[in-house]
């Protein structure tokens, strides 16, 4: 078997694994559930929780989207989200909340960030290892600074204010008009030259480290609102506790942008789906089936989607 | 042994590649394959050795329909290709890449003694020069027992004395009972060589030549119409433009160069003696260690790339992936130099340099290779009148009407051109003075009227 | 051979097929279409042939089931309290429980919600994270019973105004506490090591302040080490720190709080290298990872505690009196807080499923055996408890004055460290 790249991509691919990853879910789920549950586990859909994982994948997609298209790797906006959703529950209110959690993300990513440009340390490497730094930093605040006392013996940080979902789904449309924006405009195109080399970037006459440094910045950025966006959208519960600082939506995240073919719009369709997998990743639990099974549906999501980016790109051949 | 394609057609898509090309190369010839870039040899090429399966057509192997499914499978039936890239491990000695492609020394050794040539089987093979490689890659091929010898392209990376020496071998290799298929674009090498001669232009067989060849046609062939080749005008050179004294790089030493208005330059060498990198310094897209740059009188030593673009100085690598995205539209490619009007801008330049772009939104990786360099030649050239154009094997992979539009649009747009080139008498046709550089320095320099013996001579030093 | 053609078929084959199929599921999702079912009065609930009502039953666990630590125990509370409710699910079974595994604490309000959509007329939630979304839904949903393990009150208008949610956790200190007057009489080293989750959570606190003071009771020279992991399971850490006490804190004999038997299985491998180390079971039998190295220890049973407040709960909901459930237990209604005194039947885990400490070694001497049972029986008549004064704690401040006990509140805010630590986190 090899893979010989296309002249021209075929966008048909990524419909093609949108449909197979659904085909697998819903032959899993019936394989799983029998038919009578099934229906319940495709059509229970609580609207608030659907539309509140909807803008946090779709932020976290885009997140995603602005390292993946200009070919550097962020992979840690889990550890992003984290320091965001930290950021939103030390500030008082909604505005500097999000703001916070925007500069405090963009903070935490800058030293990856540095580092790949003033030493070429792997920025894969380091985003997924301040990660882990970005858990112990949470528990440390959530058991020190920003530990709610009035909890008693509790060790749980206070709460984050409150955002409605529809203001959040507006900040996920606005970000993707966002990043649609920027992309058209020049300092747009060249973020999207670095995918093509470092080279092709200083050839245009512009520095490549600052582009892949704010190519890491933006994701950072946005994956720390993305992280603020989930805490904040709440309906009870929206403290850190020490066993759970991070939810996994950084990963959803990353599948969402592949799903979506690191394409703005296609990560809005693509966190539509994600957030719908999650809901019948819910429903699977509670009819019974263990939390794995769960997790593994919107992995597979995943692993279509990057199925439908190499056939986007590169033809099989058995040989 | 008879190697033999019928009617081969491919398809790549928006590109028909090959269609309706027959031919048949047998023991004990050397059958020559000539045709500009882009005619389809290298398809051709490709399906002879299984890299491509044709979409019809069929191949023959001693008159048995045969299907060569990969490489390996070519191999195993007796093919070798002898390509531009080495399938050499630059680290390893020569003996422990034979050892390491499995064949056999004593074989080697053989073969050596049988064709004269010798191996230096302990040394690097970076230490080797191309023709020694090239050498290491025949003995490897034969070793391997290959009764089909593919050769695509092979003096391209050879100074004049060494592909002397490499089109002997060709013909021992003929008598020695060899089937050899030699890929060229130059007629002067084919003929010399050559038992018969197949001509395809833009994938189709114009014809099937046999001796005595005719040169005249043989080009007429290869062009259709046979193009005039435009000889260098008299210029009237002006002042100094630009001056680099002494420059120092990595592979680069002590190198100094100087372009007065309107002239055109050509640094001529044998590839891999530092030229790629003497480019870079003179366009300022690879800081200098050392020496001076002087444009239009001001100190541009050490300043950066951003300082060489304000003032006009045009860098045209030889990798065009460094100054194309391929990923990206050609529009948006075009955009990185023009700012406003784009669109219509863009359109003027398809038209003026006849760029084959079926829609501006397309990936600049879905246009060809000639495409792609008209493109970057039209938003560097056309869009910006620049100072000075520094540009590397500018021409390689043009066909020869651009070729000369290249050098026409230079003249007319440029303050003053610094090439490099390859080709020798390329260079005698149409530049106004020639560098010659060897193993990282210039070694000589020539203004007309040239001597092609001397000018050769010295790249082979 | 596949072709360009044969492969551009396989792939439009696969487009049909996914088309097809989730056409065809979209149909069965049109046609099998029945309202969800909701029963919200026992009147409408499914019933067995004697005529009882079924209760369902929802638990939220905060991880998976596993073999073995938290929800493992919660778990097999949960099937005690099914075998128990439910002997025969034809005819005599008045409850029926479904569960669900890793609920995320930020989710556990639409978790909750969900439960109560699939019919459930109970919840329980397992997690002290889950205790807002809890008792938000609680609030929203008045005629629903609502059970949350490890919380608190608020305050008092809030324990007034939620009369359907209830708090229940069982503690083990006690055990602890007899754990260290083992620990103390073994240890040749006198220096005892401890592997903490989270050694700042009162919880843990109290387990650890508990075996420090049995060990120093009857041996004052014993100090402790901790080391903490920052995780409730974690294996390899728990590893890791269990070998860096014994080898370099040169403790010999550790006890722990982590979900797994990793501790007890490194004790084991030096146990079997000849070098004394000794640990317990923690929160379920582990004495088969470390039959040498095995002291006793604690082991949990949520089940009576389930069964009892199920009971009370099914009562209320039968009779459609909430005073039932809502003023039980007597003492402290709708605060369950269980520990060793609940166990006073038989002293034996195995025949007695409400226990909670485990058999002593026979390597322990026989002196040290009868000092357990002495304390044992005292704690569960009531006549000791483990923090009685006078107590200091490590800066030599007195905690617990001259002949007093902690009160609840006091046990459970604990945040203060007894004297004889040596590292601490």
């Amino acid at each position: 078997m090899r893979l010989i790249q296309r002249s021209k991509p075929a966008s048909v691919y990524y419909v093609v694994a949108f449909l197979s990853s659904l085909a697998t879910v819903l032959a899993a789920v019936y394989a799983l559930t029998g038919g009578a549950d099934a229906v319940r586990v495709f059509t229970n859909i609580n609207l608030q929780m659907f539309l509140r994982v909807f803008a946090a994948v779709c932020v976290m997609g885009l997140a995603s989207v602005f390292s993946y298209r200009s070919g550097v790797w962020n992979i840690g906006q889990e550890g992003q989200a984290v320091m965001g959703a930290l950021a939103a529950i030390a500030a008082p209110d909604v505005i500097t909340a999000l703001a916070l959690s925007a500069a405090v993300a963009t903070g935490w990513i800058a030293t990856p960030a540095l580092l790949r440009v003033w030493l070429g340390v792997n920025e894969a490497v380091t985003t997924f290892l301040t990660f882990f730094i970005a858990v112990y930093i949470a528990r440390y605040f959530v058991e020190n600074p920003l530990r709610d006392l009035t909890k008693k013996g509790f060790i749980v940080s206070v709460e984050a204010p409150f955002l409605e979902t529809y203001a959040a789904l507006a900040i996920a449309l606005l970000a993707a008009v966002g990043v649609v924006a920027l992309y058209r405009a020049r300092v747009g195109l060249y973020l999207r030259l670095l995918s093509s080399g470092e080279e092709v970037v200083k050839y245009a006459g512009k520095s490549p480290k600052l582009y892949t440094a704010l190519a890491l910045l933006l994701s950072g950025a946005l994956a720390g609102v993305g992280g603020a966006l989930e805490i904040m959208t709440r309906e009870a519960g929206r403290y850190m506790t020490l066993q759970q600082v991070n939810t996994g939506f950084g990963l959803f995240g990353i599948s969402a942008s592949w799903l979506g073919g690191l394409n703005p719009l296609g990560v809005l369709a693509a966190s539509l789906y994600i957030a719908w997998l999650y809901e019948v990743g819910i429903n699977l639990k509670t009819v019974g089936m263990p939390a794995l099974v769960a997790n593994a549906l919107v992995g597979s999501a995943m692993v279509w989607g990057l199925v439908g980016y190499v056939l986007y790109r590169y033809r099989v051949v058995w040989r | 042994m008879i190697l033999e394609v019928k009617n081969v057609r491919k398809v790549f898509p928006g590109v028909v590649s090959l269609d309706g090309v027959n031919f048949q190369v047998k023991s004990g010839e050397v059958h020559g394959l000539l045709g500009e870039n882009g005619a389809g040899k290298s398809t051709l090429i490709s399906i002879l050795y299984g890299v491509y399966l044709p979409d019809s057509g069929d191949v023959f192997i001693n008159g048995v329909k045969t299907e060569i499914k990969s490489p390996r499978h070519a191999n195993k039936l007796g093919i070798s290709l002898i390509s531009q890239q080495f399938a050499l491990v630059p680290t390893l000695t020569v003996r422990e890449n034979l050892e390491l492609a499995g064949v056999k020394l004593g074989e080697v050794e053989r073969y050596s003694e049988l064709l004269e040539i010798e191996i230096p089987l302990d040394r690097a093979v970076t230490q080797l020069t191309m023709g020694e490689r090239q050498r290491v890659e025949v003995l490897k091929a034969l070793a391997k027992n290959s009764e089909i010898l593919l050769m695509d392209e092979p003096t391209a990376l050879l100074s004049p004395r060494e592909v002397d020496a490499f089109l002997t071998l060709v013909r021992k290799l003929a008598d020695m009972g060899k089937a050899v298929v030699f890929v060229t674009h130059k007629i002067r090498e084919v003929v010399r060589v050559a038992d018969r001669i197949t001509v395809l232009r833009r994938g189709r067989q114009v014809g099937e030549f046999r001796k005595p060849f005719d040169e005249r046609e043989l080009l007429e062939a290869m062009f259709q119409t046979a193009v005039v080749r435009s000889r260098r005008e008299k210029t009237v050179a002006g002042d100094t433009v630009y001056r680099a004294e002494n420059l120092v790089g990595e592979r680069v030493f002590d190198s100094s160069v100087t372009v007065r208005s309107g002239e055109v330059v050509a640094v001529l060498g044998v590839a891999g003696n530092g030229q790629d990198e003497l480019m870079e310094l003179l366009s300022g897209f690879k800081r200098v260690r050392g020496g001076k740059i002087y444009l239009q009188g001001f100190d541009m030593s050490g300043k950066p790339y951003v300082e060489f673009l304000k003032r006009g100085v045009v860098y045209l690598p030889e990798d065009r992936s460094r100054a194309l995205a391929r990923e990206l539209s050609v529009l948006d490619n075009f955009k990185v130099r023009c700012t406003t009007n784009c669109r219509e801008k863009l359109r003027e330049v398809i038209e003026i340099l006849d760029i084959d772009v079926p829609d501006v939104r397309e990936r600049a990786a879905a246009l060809s290779g000639g495409n792609q360099q008209k493109l970057l030649l039209a938003r560097e050239i056309l869009l910006q009148k620049p100072t000075v154009l520094v540009a590397s094997y500018p021409t390689r992979g043009l066909d020869m009407e651009t070729t000369e539009k290249f050098y026409k649009i230079v003249r007319e747009r440029c303050g003053a051109v610094v090439l490099s080139l390859q080709d020798v008498e390329e260079a005698i046709e149409k530049v106004d003075k020639i560098y010659v550089m060897s193993r990282g320095r210039i070694t000589a320099h020539f203004t007309p009227p040239y001597d092609f013996d001397q000018v050769a001579e010295a790249m082979a030093a | 051979m596949a072709t360009r053609r044969d492969w551009l078929k396989a792939v439009a084959s696969f487009i049909t097929g996914a088309v097809v199929g989730s056409g065809t599921t979209y149909l069965a999702l049109q046609s099998a279409k029945t309202a969800v079912e909701k029963t919200t009065t026992p009147t409408d609930a499914e019933k067995t042939t004697t005529g009882l009502p079924k209760m369902r039953i929802h638990f939220l666990y905060v991880g998976p089931i596993g073999d073995y630590g938290w929800t493992h125990a919660h778990d097999l509370g949960r099937r005690y309290l099914e075998r128990s409710l439910c002997p025969d699910p034809k005819k005599w079974c008045i409850v029926e429980t479904k569960y669900v595994e890793s609920v995320p604490e930020g989710e556990t309000y639409t978790y909750v919600k969900k439960a109560i959509d699939g019919g459930a007329h109970m919840v329980f939630t397992t997690s002290y994270g889950f205790m807002d979304g809890t008792k938000r839904a609680a609030a929203e949903f008045p005629d629903k019973f609502f059970a949350h393990c490890s919380g608190y009150f608020k305050d008092i208008d809030e324990w007034k105004r939620l009369k359907n949610f209830a708090e229940y956790f069982i503690d083990l200190y006690e055990a602890y506490y007899l754990n260290g007057i083992v620990a103390g009489r073994m240890t040749k080293t006198n220096k005892l090591g401890y592997v903490a989750a989270f050694a700042k959570l009162p919880e843990v606190i109290r387990h650890m302040n508990a075996f420090l003071l049995g060990a120093r009771e009857v041996n004052p020279r014993v100090t402790m080490d901790v080391i903490e992991l920052g995780s409730w399971y974690n294996p390899e850490g728990a590893k890791k720190a269990a070998t860096t006490l014994v080898e370099t804190n040169k403790a010999d004999v550790l006890a722990f709080t982590e979900d797994s038997p990793a501790v007890l299985q490194v004790a084991e491998d030096f146990q079997k290298r000849g070098r004394p180390v000794w640990s317990f079971s923690h929160y379920s039998d582990m004495s088969q990872y470390g039959p040498m190295a095995h002291l006793t220890g604690q082991i949990v049973n949520w089940g009576p505690l389930y069964v009892e407040m199920v009971v009370r709960a099914y009562l209320a909901w039968v009779s459609g009196d909430m005073s039932i459930w809502a003023e039980w237990p007597p003492e402290r209604p709708r605060d369950y807080w269980w520990s060793m005194k609940q166990a006073y039947v038989h002293y034996s885990h195995r025949e007695n499923p409400t226990d909670i400490v485990m058999p002593i070694n026979p390597a322990v001497p026989a002196d040290v055996r009868t000092r357990v049972e002495q304390r044992r029986r005292e704690v569960i008549e009531g006549v000791w408890d483990p923090f009685t004064g006078p107590l200091r704690d490590m800066k030599g401040e007195l905690r617990v004055g001259e002949r007093l006990r902690l009160s609840k509140d006091q046990l459970y805010d604990m945040d203060w460290y007894v004297e004889g630590y040596g590292q601490l986190p």
